[in-house]
């Protein structure tokens, strides 16, 4: 009696559905008898199925279409609760009186699977419990669950099939906002900067986002499974998650925390987690950051502020020296002189008026040295040449002086500067940076020449202080760098320019000094990376 | 035989020392003090004003200073003769003054009898300096302070002439990093510093360089 149960092939189907189709015979729209509804009349034939007039109600209750179709009888027989009018906008009658609308009103795309479906229901018995497609009268897409059987007659055959149909569009667009929500969350997981895992409480990776394989080099799906201490290796994640109740709670490790790569490279981490409950599961969110970069800048910043603290500091002590020293200046040589020339005053005034001649000259010589000592410690704290001449004639002049001073001889070659004027702030600068150089070269070098070049190209204008003297290793005074280069090195950077020291023991030093003389000097990035 | 009489005006910031000059020049039979001025607008206004044959001037004043006190009176009063009175024994001072029509430069510890000859030789339209300042030291000076005197062949460090010599004679970077043990990154370092330093943009200006300076011989 069972069919054997094998799948029936689409175009197998159609054919056997056409055939089917062909055997209802189709009411003609003249008919002026509409057809009844099988259930509400009692047949005479004792074997058919009869629905009491009291369940019809009960049917028509149902939030649901419910249909009937005999196999061995005419259309008219068939049944359609009128349910279909309010979801799909065709009446029970238009349903009825055409047979061949259901496959009609099926969605293009769902033909073929109905077609095999409903073929295997009427030959094979299968109950058929799908979804469907359906168009509405006014173009509208239904989704129906359908579910239906067929009964078969005492003797075997196929009698009649009966079913419901539940509208599930509102389900389906639920379905599919959910979809799109949680694409937009996928996207959202994959799309940030940084790392992100769920991970259980034992520490398994449960899930990671793309990121992973930049920052890691693991692919995603190498990770999922696996225990998060191939990446974080401390195990600090795994102590910290299970307390971890609040949102973004930060890991602190004992020490900096460190990622390691497939590689096996490490680099530094910041990782935060959150609790995630799903479901009965309770998880956690680790997300963790790259912040090389971020070091490398913070180590910068501590070199600068190391670096101005020590110039700050270097910059009291300057301040307090100079004190000092005009201090001393005016005690013990301007302040004796003019004890001395006081004294003669007073000796003179009580000399014969003939013998006053020698007193006054004594004390115009005192008189001679005390503005030659005033004009010396005025020049030395800063020449006003620099204002009136600019930077040339001030480097003539103290070039002069030092060789004078420290028996240093200075070659002094220069070009460019010839009735040049340039920003105060540069002239001061270059002066200063000449006039440190020199003293350096007195102080250390051991020599009797050494070379100073001055010259300017296009907006720079460069200083060479060149010795052929002892030198010195530049390691040597890198950590140290107080005596006059940390002052020469900003004062050069903060002009946009820079200091090379170039120097080893033996083979002397040559200081290069460039200073931007344009009016727009570099931006302060470009200065702090110059360091 | 009746002397003539040089009038003076004095212009110095300190009433002290404008005292001590005027006592020191009134001292002298044929020298009259006309007038005094405590700054360089009044310098200016008391010339125009008072016509003097020489006037007596600071150079360092608030206000308008000596420099341009001296520029402003050669235009309105060139009949004025104008001493310039000065602690700096600078020759760029010197030299700015004389070139902006001074007639006498002194310095302000030299002796009053030297003050006295200034304004004399002034007065007289001749030109004084007080010692040690002397028109030889100025020239010297002149000298020193002319341009060009840099070779920029000397800002290079020995390694950059020697990569320079290399890159002469057609090197690259890798021939020139190979020859002086170092990586081929430094050597092109060292080539653009130097062709910056010198000025050069392309190889044919480097060539054309070396050719001058006599860095790689001639052909033919």
């Amino acid at each position: 009696m069972d069919r054997p149960s094998q799948p029936i092939g689409l175009n197998e189907a159609q054919s056997i559905l056409q055939q089917l189709a062909a055997a209802f015979p189709l009411v003609s729209s003249s008919s002026t008898t509409p057809p009844s509804l099988a259930f509400t009349t009692t047949r005479d034939d004792p074997t058919l199925p009869e629905i009491d007039a009291r369940y019809q109600t009960l049917i028509e209750q149902i939030p649901a279409v419910v249909f009937m179709a005999f196999l061995d009888k005419g259309i008219g027989e068939a049944y359609v609760s009128p349910q279909i009018e309010a979801i799909l906008g065709f009446t029970q009658e238009e349903w009825l009186n055409d047979p061949v609308r259901w496959y009609q009103q099926i969605h293009p795309d769902d033909k073929d699977r109905w077609s095999v479906e409903a073929a295997e229901l009427f030959l094979l018995g299968q109950p058929l419990k799908s979804w469907y497609r359906v168009i509405a009268r006014d173009g509208r897409v239904v989704w129906f669950h359908c579910e239906a059987k067929m009964v078969r007659n005492q003797d075997g055959r196929p009698w009649f099939i009966h079913g419901v149909a539940f509208d599930i569009s509102e389900l389906k667009s639920a379905e599919e906002a959910l979809k799109e929500s949680e694409e937009m969350l996928r996207g959202l997981f994959e799309s940030a900067p940084d790392t992100v895992l769920v991970i259980s409480h034992e520490g398994e990776i449960a899930n990671v986002n793309v990121q992973v394989e930049r920052m890691f080099g693991y692919t995603a799906s190498e990770l999922v499974g696996k225990s998060i201490n191939a990446l974080i290796p401390e195990g600090v994640i795994l102590s910290q998650s299970r307390q971890t109740s609040e949102p973004h709670t930060p890991i602190t490790g004992p020490g900096e925390l460190y990622g390691r790569r497939k590689d096996g490279t490490r680099f530094p981490v910041d990782i935060m987690l959150s609790p995630l409950n799903v479901g009965q599961s309770s998880m956690v969110i680790g997300v963790v950051r790259d912040i090389t970069r971020r070091k490398v800048a913070e180590e910068a910043m501590r070199d600068y502020a190391a670096r101005l603290k020590a110039l700050s500091r270097r910059l009291m002590e300057v301040q307090e020296l100079e004190r000092r020293n005009i201090a001393l200046e005016l005690h013990d040589e301007i302040g004796q002189v003019l004890t001395g020339l006081k004294l003669t005053l007073e000796v003179g005034s009580r000399l014969p008026a003939a013998d006053v001649q020698d007193t006054l000259s004594t004390a115009r010589g005192l008189v001679n040295e005390l503005m030659a000592r005033v004009r010396n410690l005025s020049l030395d704290l800063r020449p006003a040449m620099l204002d009136d001449f600019g930077l040339l004639p001030t480097l003539l002049w103290h070039i002069e002086h030092y060789t004078a001073q420290t028996q240093v001889k200075v070659n002094f070659k220069h070009s460019g500067l010839e009735k040049q004027r340039f920003r105060p702030e540069v002239e001061t600068a270059a002066y200063r940076v000449v006039q440190e150089a020199l003293t350096n070269v007195a102080r250390h070098a051991g020599v009797e020449e050494a070379t100073v070049r001055v010259w300017t190209h296009q907006d720079t204008l460069s200083i060479q202080v060149e010795d052929g003297g002892q030198g010195f290793e530049l390691e040597s005074v890198a950590g140290r760098e107080t005596s006059g280069l940390a002052g020469m090195r900003e004062r050069t950077t903060v002009l946009g320019g820079q200091l090379k020291i170039d120097s080893s023991v033996g083979s002397g030093t040559r200081l290069l000094a460039e200073l931007s003389v344009a009016d727009n000097f570099a931006n302060p990035v470009g200065r702090l990376e110059n360091h | 035989m009746a002397q003539a009489i040089t009038t003076i005006v004095l212009a110095d910031d300190h009433h002290i020392v404008r005292q001590g000059l005027r006592a020191l020049l009134e001292s002298e039979t044929d020298l009259r003090v006309v007038g005094e001025a405590g700054d360089g607008l009044e310098a200016v206004q008391n010339v125009e004003a008072l016509g003097p044959r020489v006037l007596v001037l600071d150079l360092m004043m608030p206000g308008l200073n000596g420099l341009d006190v001296l520029k402003q009176l050669k235009k309105r009063s060139p009949q004025t003769h104008i001493v310039i009175l000065s602690m700096y024994a600078n020759e760029a001072y010197v030299l700015e003054a004389l070139s902006n029509g001074a007639s006498a430069y002194v310095l302000k510890d030299s002796s009053s009898a030297d003050l006295v000859m200034a304004v004399r030789e002034a007065a007289a339209g001749r030109r004084y300096l007080s010692p040690p300042l002397s028109d030889r030291a100025i020239e010297a000076y002149q000298e020193k302070a002319k341009a060009a005197t840099l070779d920029r062949y000397e800002t290079l460090t020995a390694r950059e002439r020697e990569v320079l010599h290399l890159a002469a004679e057609g090197r690259t970077n890798t021939e020139i990093a190979n020859r002086l043990g170092i990586s081929s990154r430094t050597a092109e370092t060292h080539r653009s510093n130097l062709m910056h330093k010198l000025d050069l943009h392309t190889q044919a200006d480097l060539i054309r360089y070396a050719l001058r300076k006599g860095i790689i011989p001639m052909e033919g």
